[in-house]
């Protein structure tokens, strides 16, 4: 079922996040474009993968993509660049989509619509 | 032998002569008055002859009984030179009973070289027989031998199956979250069951280690210091409590990756074994002119020095432990370290560590170091690598947590009650979240929540103290240390769906429960749930505004 590769590393998930599965910020989807903010150093305490991560988004870089340089779960990366947007070394782009989003209450009538059916 | 058999005659003849010549006197004395008043004194010859006669019987008896004295003398010099010649014999047999007790059987039971029987040249029948011992004890010795190597080998493929199946666990628990890449939920799953099975892999690699064999596991690349720590970390039960610090920018060859976070990962479990559950295990990394050091310290009691004197020797590799000589499990560790110090050469001591516990210090040889790049602006001296960053409150990693501490002010008393879950080392999983995170979640909040986390940083700091506080008595046990955070951090973004938009929440289930063939349709919700809650987040405070091209608050918010 699973055409994607296994990738095994010593270094577990678990331990990059020590223990955290949910990211400190709920606004964070695959799409989601991050950007490090260039102006601001990486802590000395950062890990190498943290420092490869936000070398990575010197360029905007959505979440999956992130993920899929890293060759790391999304969920997982999720977890990390919300740790380092909250540290202020990486930002959340807008989406593009916030431009032309359709109002509440249309959204709303096409969720009661999709109920109905 | 032959001197016993001519004794007997003379010994009699000796008893019955002095009784010959005492009846022959006797005799003469009775017969002599007889013969006189008999025969009158005219005629004496009978009583001479019977005088005679008497002393002569006398006399014969007298010689007989002086001959065979003579041949018991021999016979009795014959007999001190037998029994002479037999207590010999018996000192060498129980001198070689001696040395078959006290050295053959001992060095036996240790399986070790024992010294030589000794000979027994006068006596062809012992030496036979004993021989014969030597020969039994030596087909014993190789049976054994023969039945441990058996029992290693058997040992080790069971081992190599363990290890196998634990690894086979870990990459399902890997595949399940690429089937599920965005659940968090999967993810915490997935590292659950993948901490555990790394446990298992590391107890069954262990054994085989024990057993001399080579670890089950191989890496293709080397490895940088600090994640072989983690990669040790990852391993034990208590991996939170492992502080990394210094990235000396060395990294280890791949041919002694895994051994080497083997190592580590035994003495980092005993260091967390042996110290109380709510400090830290430090491990300091650096390079050195011969190599690298990895300094292992923990905040325990320590060891005695008889004990400490023995730890050292098992743990450098000087004291060979094999799987036989175990005795208790929480020994395996030292000997797994000492058995990997052997082959590979790594240097390890243990002394006494400056805050009271024990320091393990492990030297890696320069040969089997390589250097790595250093990533980003690496400072060697003052990198503090993330291991422990959750609980050094100094690090600006925890002053994010604190910030997330300022949103998640009121759930602080529930802490401790997710905190005695019997599962071991992971807090109850999705029970406390939605009673913790709904409340924390108005529909109105999450856009102020966020920008007072984001922009109030320093604000946040002094939360810290009121929102980590009553995580540590919760501590006590060391089992309930290390997941701490999935309770503790709020996961608003579902949370908030199930509690205020039930239209949401249906658009998201499937993405759980039927990932596979509702995979458009699963985006499709993904899509909507982010249009619904950017559109929330922005226009949470004012509903009425339904304003969509407000982007400017979204910039804030996503700062």
């Amino acid at each position: 079922m699973d055409t994607e590769e296994y990738r095994d590393h010593p270094v577990r998930s678990y331990v990059l996040t020590s223990g955290r599965a949910h990211p400190s910020r709920n606004t964070l989807r695959p799409e989601t474009l991050v950007r490090a903010v260039e102006s601001r150093p990486v802590l000395s305490t950062a890990s190498r993968l943290e420092r490869e991560l936000v070398e990575l988004c010197r360029g905007t870089l959505a979440l999956a993509e992130v993920a899929a340089y890293l060759q790391l779960p999304v969920s997982l990366v999720a977890v990390m660049v919300s740790d380092l947007v909250d540290s202020g070394n990486l930002t959340i782009r807008s989406n593009h989509q916030a431009h032309v989003l359709p109002g509440k209450d249309i959204l709303e009538k096409i969720l009661d619509g999709l109920r109905k059916l | 032998m032959s001197s016993m058999s001519s004794s007997p005659p003379p010994s009699r003849l000796r008893q019955v002569a002095p009784w010959v010549c005492v009846a022959g006197v006797l005799a003469y004395v009775l017969v002599a008055p007889v013969l006189f008043t008999a025969t009158g004194a005219s005629s004496t010859w009978p009583a001479w002859l019977v005088g005679i006669a008497a002393v002569g019987l006398a006399v014969a008896a007298a010689l007989i009984a002086a001959r065979s004295s003579r041949d018991d003398l021999a016979a009795h010099e014959d007999l001190v030179l037998a029994y002479r010649r037999a207590e010999e014999r018996a000192g060498a047999a129980s001198a070689a009973l001696d040395a078959l007790a006290k050295e053959q059987l001992p060095a036996f039971l240790d399986s070790e070289p024992a010294p030589p029987l000794p000979h027994l040249p006068g006596d062809a029948g012992a030496q036979a027989r004993l021989d014969e011992a030597a020969a039994m004890l030596a087909r014993v010795q190789e049976e054994r031998v023969a039945r441990r190597d058996a029992v290693q080998v058997a040992v080790v493929a069971l081992s190599r199956k363990v290890q196998a199946a634990a690894h086979r666990i870990q990459e399902e628990a890997a595949r399940m979250v690429q089937r599920h890449p965005t659940d968090p939920d999967i993810l915490q799953t997935s590292m659950r069951v993948d901490h555990a099975a790394a446990q298992q892999a590391r107890q069954a690699q262990s054994l085989a280690a024990l057993c001399g064999e080579w670890p089950g596991q191989q890496w293709s690349e080397p490895l940088p210091l600090p994640d072989v720590v983690k990669g040790a970390a990852s391993r034990i039960t208590a991996f939170h409590r492992v502080e990394v610090s210094g990235d000396p920018g060395v990294a280890v060859s791949a041919r002694i990756v895994e051994p080497l976070i083997h190592l580590v990962a035994e003495l980092l479990s005993n260091a967390t074994q042996s110290s109380p559950p709510t400090t830290q295990v430090l491990v300091s990394l650096r390079q050195v002119q011969r190599g690298a050091v990895v300094e292992i310290d923990d905040c325990g009691v320590g060891l005695d020095l008889k004990q400490l004197e023995q730890a050292r020797d098992i743990a450098s590799g000087k004291r060979e432990i094999s799987i036989t000589e175990l005795g208790e499990i929480p020994q395996t560790g030292l000997a797994v370290v000492g058995t990997y110090a052997r082959r590979h050469g790594f240097r390890v001591d243990v002394t006494e560590s400056v805050y009271g516990g024990l320091r393990a210090i492990v030297m890696i040889p320069a040969e089997l170091t390589e250097a790595v790049v250093p990533t980003g602006m690496l400072t060697p001296a003052a990198t503090l690598p993330s291991a422990g960053n959750h609980t050094s409150g100094a690090s600006a990693l925890g002053s994010r947590r604190s910030a997330t501490a300022v949103v998640e002010a009121p759930l602080a008393p529930e802490l401790p009650s997710a905190k005695p879950a019997d599962d071991d080392e992971w807090p109850a999983p999705a029970a406390p979240d939605p009673a913790t995170v709904v409340p924390v979640e108005p529909l109105s909040a999450p856009g102020d929540v966020v920008d007072e986390e984001e922009e109030t940083p320093v604000a946040g700091a002094p939360v810290q103290a009121p929102g980590e506080l009553p995580l540590r008595p919760g501590r006590a046990r060391p089992e309930d240390d290390e997941f701490p955070e999935p309770s503790a951090l709020p996961q608003r973004r579902s949370r908030r769906g199930e509690a205020d938009t039930p239209g949401r929440t249906k658009a998201t289930e499937p993405r759980t429960e039927a990932p596979g063939p509702a995979q458009t349709a699963e985006e499709a919700g993904e899509w909507m749930g982010a249009f619904f809650s950017s559109s929330e987040a922005r226009f949470g405070d004012s509903p009425d505004s339904s304003e969509p091209s407000a982007g400017a608050g979204g910039t804030s918010e996503d700062r």
